[in-house]
């Protein structure tokens, strides 16, 4: 009988379908408790050398945390936004909110005057704390637009990201707090002095009525936990099961990072906050810090070969580069480019977007699937030219051609993108079943990239157990065979698509409930 | 036999019953299976969101916490004894066979920035060392004016000395020890951030003496005060001059593109023998010329350091000016060419191999001359070679090359700040 029961069980697994009552789901399940998790620390140096040993593409993975339909659902990760409903222009370029900015008089609580950029912590007469950076002096503009105008583009397509906002001020709108300290070089820190306040606003560039920018960043809701990282999961977060790797929303991160020159994606730059609702504590994953967004490097503009190769090349790349003298000089080294103060570098020309590179090597992006950047690639479509251009006007660029020259490159790398990624898989989407007819969009199509081509549909009984189909004889368009239409309520069908210039597939999978059909399930 | 049978027969029905049942039992398991698994196995999800919630539900029985593998945070506690440790190791150049130098700089600072000090001390392997103290109010009247007065002490026991002159000769290699004690007061002010001016006053109390290279003759077993003047008797100094600099580069600590120059002046006041005082005007320039996007860099430097004086007075070979180090001819020993004057050309070609690695191509060119009016790049001294540049987020945290003259190689490393 244990024998038996053994063999049930075996069996019963083998049974499992592949698609539920619910699918596809919208919202990931509500979070469980996550307790009291400790701060995770993410050693920057550590990282960066362990990233650097591996930077050819991992083995080849399928997404996790998708639905049935490929697209990523709700959860702390990520919010369907711009792409499921469109923003208007007021959302977008509120951002997570609130409405109301930083109000003075600006208290400063802590000071930073090391590393690569100075900064400081202060708080708004309302008792909120804010994060603020300032633009190096000969660069006015450049990393403070760059850090608002990414941060609520990423908003935008999805990802949790503290209100950034710029803001003006002089001196006299600061004060400073008693219990301030200020952290120096080589991990010392002292009470902060008014003479610091002075050295930090000097640091800044000014503006010729004595004004300068910060980028005011609202700290974020939550106990701080430390960042997440690219890989693995967080082993005291039961909510995170997904090796991070594979997960679509971080994968996808890749096309949004290269749309927006977002070299700066690493664990570093992640932030876990603990939020409480409703007594249930849960871990929510932020991106944060985008001062190396767009043409900026955070205290400068970028390098030219920033976005085009990792940090760290690989040994024989490396050698014969000290071989050929540097006689031998890339297509990114020989380029003009017009590199502006306030802009930095910036471009659409050399951009690839398939060959686009971060910092250094950030395994999630090592791990994607054509699929993923299709997913990213719908998302970033979906930003119109209007869109873009109130994003941007979040930045304040004191010059509008800089505006404009921001606005036009964004939207020509929107377009790359679209291009490139709507070409590796069959870019059909948005399936509904209408008349007894199976509708969808090439998205190719629609966007301009490619002509309308001519498709062909075979369709297939499904079985939800076992996974096979059959193929219903006769059935060779798009509209629904009489099989399906006469089938009970739960039948599952599938329509195999294969576009007849490339011969690129995909399958759909319905579900019959009630009189009508459900497109449940997309296989590309 | 009729019981028998009977009993037989009542035997074989009971059997034919037991198999039937254990059949019967058995189709029955086989058919009920899906619905026992559906109560038994409660298990099993429902629905995608049953599915998702028993992952969660088993990873919360695993929960754990901390992530860091152990290799990291190793990593992470070692990095933090280094930047946390007051100690700093480096190569600093501290003159031939100076070597590897272990420091430390204890800094302090009122509140409000108001006043600074510091105290320092460093050793090399050769027993150079360097122990020294300061204050500095780096704010007065504003942000634009600073005071220091600072007091150091320093011992190089093994300063190489080959003669004065640029013909000198390798082979009269010698050593000699220079201790200096100094008192400065400094006055900076810097009206823009890419000028600085600074004016200063030093007493400097001097001494020389034989050195302790055990391998090579004291200097003055080798030299006299012809050839080394001021090797019998030594003046302590009174040094005052300004100087300014302007700093037109960008990048500090690794500039690719723009302008430095500095130029100063000094007096010498030689306090107990006045033969050995003298004047001293010194001006560097240095020009980046960038191209393929600032990859590739073509930097210039040129430097002279002259010296006047009147007729019966020299310049003391300890405070004569030198060619060969890690800066000037690279291709000669440290200190190779001593001389009242100098002039000094570098030209170096960098390429950018990768985000945080250089290498370069140099080639050096300079002479020591006894009179400023004999400034001319006639019978250079030459030395070319090669590096590399190992860079950090603050500029070039390491420095190696190896440079190549008529007397043979020389190897250089300097670490910079590497944290």
């Amino acid at each position: 009988m244990l024998a038996l029961a053994g063999m049930f069980q075996a069996s019963s697994a083998g049974r499992a379908p592949k698609f539920y009552p619910d699918d596809p789901i919208q919202t990931m399940p509500p979070p469980v408790d996550v307790g009291q998790p400790l701060v995770q620390k993410v050693n920057r140096v550590y990282d960066f050398m362990k990233q650097s040993r591996h930077s050819d593409p991992r083995p080849l993975a399928p997404a996790e945390a998708i639905n049935t339909l490929g697209d990523v659902p709700d959860s702390e990760w990520f919010t369907n936004r711009h792409g499921l409903r469109r923003m208007n222009r007021a959302e977008l370029q509120l951002g997570p909110g609130p409405a109301e900015g930083p109000q003075p008089p600006f208290t400063i609580i802590s000071g930073k005057s090391e590393g690569v950029s100075d900064g400081f912590r202060f708080e708004d007469s309302k008792g909120r704390s804010y994060f603020a950076k300032v633009d190096p002096i000969g660069f006015p503009e450049l990393a403070t637009a760059a850090d608002v105008i990414a941060s609520k583009f990423l908003y935008a397509v999805g990802y949790n990201t503290p209100q950034n906002e710029i803001v003006c001020l002089k001196l006299s709108d600061l004060r400073l707090s008693d219990s301030a300290k200020i952290s120096l070089s080589r991990g010392r820190s002292r009470k902060m002095a008014w003479n610091d306040v002075k050295e930090l606003a000097e640091d800044a560039h000014h503006y010729s009525d004595g004004t300068f920018r910060i980028v005011a960043s609202l700290a974020v809701e939550g106990e701080y936990v430390g960042p997440f990282r690219y890989e693995g999961t967080r082993s005291d977060d039961p909510n995170d099961i997904t090796p991070h790797e594979k997960r679509r929303d971080l994968r996808g991160l890749y096309v949004f990072s290269a749309w927006l020159n977002n070299t700066d994606t690493r664990a570093g730059n992640t932030l876990d906050a603990v939020v409480e609702r409703n007594g249930n504590r849960f871990i929510r994953h932020y991106l944060i810090d985008f001062g190396s967004a767009l043409g900026s490097h955070g205290n400068r503009p970028k390098d030219a070969p920033a976005g085009h190769e990792f940090a760290l090349l690989p040994p024989s790349e490396t050698i014969e580069r000290i071989l050929t003298l540097g006689l031998d000089p890339t297509k990114w080294e020989l380029a003009s480019y017009r590199v502006k103060p306030d802009v930095g570098l910036f471009e659409s020309k050399l951009f690839q977007p398939d060959d686009w590179k971060s910092g250094f090597p950030n395994p999630a992006f090592l791990s994607r699937l054509p699929d993923d950047d299709y997913w990213a690639a719908k998302q970033v479509m979906a930003f119109t030219d209007d869109d873009i251009r109130a994003l941007v006007e979040t930045g304040r660029y004191s010059n509008p051609r800089s505006s404009e020259y921001v606005i036009d490159t964004l939207a020509k790398r929107r377009d790359k993108i679209g291009r490139t990624f709507f070409a590796k898989v069959l870019a059909l989407d948005h399936f509904r079943v209408e008349n007894d007819e199976l509708l969808f969009d090439d998205l190719a199509v629609k966007y301009g990239f490619r002509s309308p081509r001519p498709y062909e549909v075979r369709w297939h009984r499904f079985d939800n157990i076992s996974r096979t189909q059959d193929l219903i004889p006769g059935s060779g368009s798009t509209r629904l065979p009489d099989e399906a239409k006469q089938a009970a309520p739960g039948s599952y069908f599938s329509a195999l698509i294969v576009a007849l210039d490339d011969l690129s597939k995909l399958s759909v999978y319905v579900r019959k409930e009630g009189n009508h059909f459900k497109v449940i399930g997309i296989d590309r | 036999m009729a019981k028998l049978h009977v009993a037989a027969v009542s035997r074989k029905k009971t059997i034919r019953n037991q198999n039937f049942t254990k059949s019967f039992l058995i189709v029955l398991i086989f058919l009920l299976a899906p619905e026992l698994m559906a109560q038994n196995g409660s298990n099993e999800p429902a629905t995608r969101t049953e599915q998702i919630q028993a992952e969660r539900a088993d990873k919360a029985v695993n929960s754990r916490p901390g992530d860091s593998s152990t290799v990291e945070k190793y990593f992470g506690r070692i990095e933090d004894v280094l930047i946390g440790s007051p100690i700093r190791i480096g190569v600093e150049g501290r003159g031939p066979g100076g070597g590897l130098t272990v420091g430390s700089v204890f800094n302090w600072s009122s509140y409000g920035d108001r006043v600074r000090s510091k105290l320092w001390g460093n050793i090399t392997i050769n027993r150079f060392y360097e122990v020294g103290t300061g204050v500095e109010l780096p704010h007065v009247g504003g942000h634009d004016l600073s005071f220091a007065l600072e007091a150091w002490h320093q011992d190089a026991p093994q300063l190489e000395y080959f003669g004065s002159g640029n013909d000198s000769s390798v082979n009269n290699r010698t050593d000699y020890r220079r201790e200096d004690t100094v008192l400065e007061f400094r006055v900076r002010f810097s009206p823009h951030r890419r000028v600085t001016s600074s004016c200063a006053l030093q007493q400097v109390w001097l001494n020389v003496g034989p050195g302790t290279n055990g391998n090579l003759p004291s200097t003055e077993q080798v030299f006299g005060p012809l050839e080394a003047p001021g090797i019998d008797v030594q003046s302590n100094y009174l040094i005052g001059g300004c100087a300014a600099q302007f700093d037109g580069t960008e990048y500090y600590n690794d500039p690719h593109t723009g302008t430095y120059a500095a130029a100063g002046y000094d007096r010498y006041h030689a306090e107990e023998h006045d033969r050995f005082s003298f004047n001293r005007f010194d001006a560097a320039v240095e020009h980046y010329i960038p191209f393929f996007n600032d990859k590739r860099v073509i930097a210039l430097f040129g430097r002279t350091v002259l010296s006047w004086h009147s007729r019966d007075q020299v310049v003391p070979f300890y405070l004569q000016t030198t060619l060969g180090s890690d800066r000037t001819l690279r291709g000669f020993r440290r200190y190779r060419f001593y001389g009242e004057n100098s002039i000094l050309f570098n030209a170096e070609y960098r390429w950018q191999v990768n985000t945080g690695f250089d290498m370069a191509l140099f080639g050096d060119s300079g002479r020591v001359f006894n009179k400023p009016g004999e400034i001319s790049l006639s019978n250079p001294q030459t030395s070319a070679g090669f590096g590399l540049r190992f860079k950090g987020q603050k500029g070039v945290a390491v420095r190696f090359d190896i440079g190549f003259s008529r007397e043979g190689g020389q190897i250089w490393l300097r670490f910079g700040n590497l944290y």
